[in-house]
């Protein structure tokens, strides 16, 4: 809850006072001075309105609070915001005015609210508005200003600032069903299958009994046909260590938030939040790193606070570089065991990012790259021509695109040549195909 | 560019409306027409506009010059419901454009903001149309209202008036 910050300045006379002063005493003078009983009649409601309206002025200011805001939220729902005004004094406003001002991705009915509403003396006006959580990250509410009007509009109150409250807006996490293709599950637990014996579910033969071996393995019917005791031994289940690499170098395509258009940015947070749920559902370890940004990189974890941890993490992605450029250190083996599968999620802008996936796969890992470049964005047209005119895409600029795609995909084309497969991200079923070739690749004999 | 919202339209319409009121009753009977209407029209609009400046007292002063001229040049006689029309027209513009003045232009006012404003304007007109009929009454069987009665109810309304700006202080 935001705590009131008090104004120093008081109330004071809006013109509308001295006008009614004004007018009276003129109608007044006249009425004297001309002897017109009528001009009295008609100075008469002014001087009496003014007389009842400022026989009690405030002297307290208002204080304005938010309430009840909720801490985080999810992309497209509904977030309730409450704003409590407070009358301290024993008159009445006519109206307090509340001012807050918002991030432009929560949508009330814009970047700003505006509202009047009347407030009896010493109580609280409560009034909460609903607004659209547009799109992911960390957003303001407030700070809201207020000041009152008293006495009919004579009077006016100085303002007074609450504090903001920060909001948390979680990615939608766009739904990633894939295959049970993981190509090196190396972890203890899990729910891969993989070559090794252990505890598992998928039967691998039967054999001879050994010590150490537990009685409720005992297959009594290969047992008895064979007169020695025989036990079903298994395969063991494998969990599996997931680097989901973000590269943030650059920001492209506009965000429409969650109902419109996605930028670079928006395809990388919400695939990289769909691909996190669907492994740390599952039991594997998941880490996320930044490329760019602030070249940040995730703790290791599985489990559903990991989950939680992890879509915290993705709030404070941000694109850019820092001023050494993108650190690749995270990928030393010490830190990110050469068992894990990288999936990179890249607009593949930057032939720094191409050299980096390159680098990868010649260090032996298993890689996976998803193209979060929207299929539309296209690089803004140069500024100039006439103010207030959008200028036109020339034939030459189309011509420039055009090559600059090809150029792309036959980098594409190199990258896979390297045993990097591309793919466009597109939610559910998206790598099932090429996480079965990586699955394949990294199973064959070296 | 800034939204306006429906309420500060409709106070600023209700400041036109009750200026345009005021001028109306105003104009003498003999020069009431078009082009009287059309320039009161005008007059009354630039209050709606600008309701925080000096205009408003002007409107107001045009429309009791207008009485003025229309009781003395043109001796038409003082009707008690023109008289209370215009006192309810003028008060009613005074209040209106003060709480117009208030309100800018993109806030969404609750619909009770008008009551108080309202009810207290209700309560001051009604004293003022009992004030009215009294004094009408007055002047017509005393012969001494113009010369007594008057200076008296006015000199004591403006000490009214001045000791309540001067000497009143905010309550605790």
């Amino acid at each position: 809850m935001s705590e009131p910050l008090r104004s120093s300045a008081a109330w004071s006379p809006t013109r509308a006072l001295p006008r009614a002063i004004a007018l009276s005493l003129v109608l007044l003078v006249c009425a004297v001075l001309l002897g017109r009983v009528d001009l009295v009649v008609l100075a008469a409601p002014f001087v009496l309105g003014t007389a009842w309206a400022t026989r009690h002025r405030p002297r307290e200011l208002p204080a304005a609070r938010l309430t009840g805001t909720e801490e985080f939220d999810l992309e497209g729902d509904q977030l309730d915001v409450g704003f409590s005004v407070t009358n301290p004094s024993p008159v009445p406003y006519d109206f307090a005015l509340l001012r807050g001002e918002f991030s432009e991705w929560l949508r009330f009915s814009g970047d700003r609210i505006a509202m009047a509403v009347p407030v009896a003396e010493r109580s609280d006006a409560n009034l909460t508005l609903t607004a659209h959580a547009e799109r992911w990250g960390r957003h303001t509410v407030g700070p809201v200003r207020v000041h009152a009007i008293a006495c009919d509009g004579l009077y006016r109150s100085g303002s007074t600032t609450g504090d903001r409250v920060g909001v948390r807006v979680f990615p939608q996490t766009a739904r990633f069903e894939a295959d049970d293709a993981m190509p090196k599950a190396a972890g203890l637990v899990g729910v891969h299958r993989s070559r090794r014996y252990g505890d598992g579910g998928e039967l691998a033969g039967i054999r001879q009994f050994a010590p150490g071996d537990r009685l409720r393995r005992i297959d009594w019917r290969a047992s008895l046909r064979a007169r020695e005791l025989h036990v079903a031994h298994t395969l063991s289940d494998r969990d599996a260590e997931l680097v989901v690499l973000l590269d943030v170098l650059h920001e492209a395509g506009t965000p429409g938030g969650v109902d419109g258009a996605s930028s670079v940015l928006d395809t990388t947070v919400r695939a990289a939040a769909g691909i996190t749920r669907r492994y740390l559902s599952r039991g594997d370890r998941v880490m996320l790193v930044e490329y760019g940004g602030r070249g940040r990189a995730s703790r290791a974890g599985s489990g559903r606070r990991q989950y939680l941890a992890l879509l915290e993490w993705l709030l404070g992605v941000r694109s850019g570089e820092r001023q050494h450029g993108p650190s690749e250190a995270f990928f030393s083996p010490h830190l990110v065991p050469s068992s894990a599968l990288l999936v990179v999620l890249t607009p593949l802008l930057d032939p720094r990012s191409l050299g980096m996936l390159a680098r990868l796969a010649r260090s032996g890992r298993s890689v996976v790259a998803v193209d979060t470049l929207p299929p539309d964005a296209r690089p803004p047209s140069k500024p100039g021509g006439f103010p207030g005119v959008r200028p036109r895409s020339s034939n030459w600029a189309n011509l420039a695109y055009r090559l600059w795609r090809l150029e792309r995909a036959n980098s594409i084309a190199q990258l896979l040549e390297h045993g990097i497969p591309t793919v466009e991200w597109a939610g559910a079923g998206s790598l099932d195909h090429v996480l079965r070739d990586v699955s394949r690749m990294a199973a064959a004999p070296r | 560019m800034t939204r306006i919202a429906p309420s500060a339209l409709l106070i600023r319409g209700f400041v036109v409306t009750t200026g345009l009121g005021a001028l109306a009753l105003a104009v003498p009977d003999q020069l009431q027409g078009t082009i009287a209407y059309g320039v009161a029209l005008l007059l009354a609009l630039l209050p709606g506009v600008r309701p925080d400046s000096w205009l408003v007292v002007g409107v107001e002063g045009v429309a009791v010059l207008g009485w003025l001229v229309r009781t003395t040049v043109f001796p038409e006689p003082v009707s008690w419901i023109a008289l209370l029309g215009l006192a309810s027209a003028l008060y009613l513009h005074h209040v209106g454009s003060a709480l117009a003045a208030t309100l800018p232009l993109d806030v969404v006012a609750d619909p009770r903001v008008w009551m108080r404003p309202a009810g207290r304007a209700a309560v001051v007109l009604a004293v003022t149309g009992l004030l009215g009929a009294a004094a009408l009454a007055l002047t017509g069987r005393l012969p001494s209202v113009g010369a007594v009665v008057v200076p008296v109810a006015g000199v004591l309304l403006a000490m009214l008036l001045v000791w309540l700006v001067r000497f009143r202080r905010p309550d605790e």
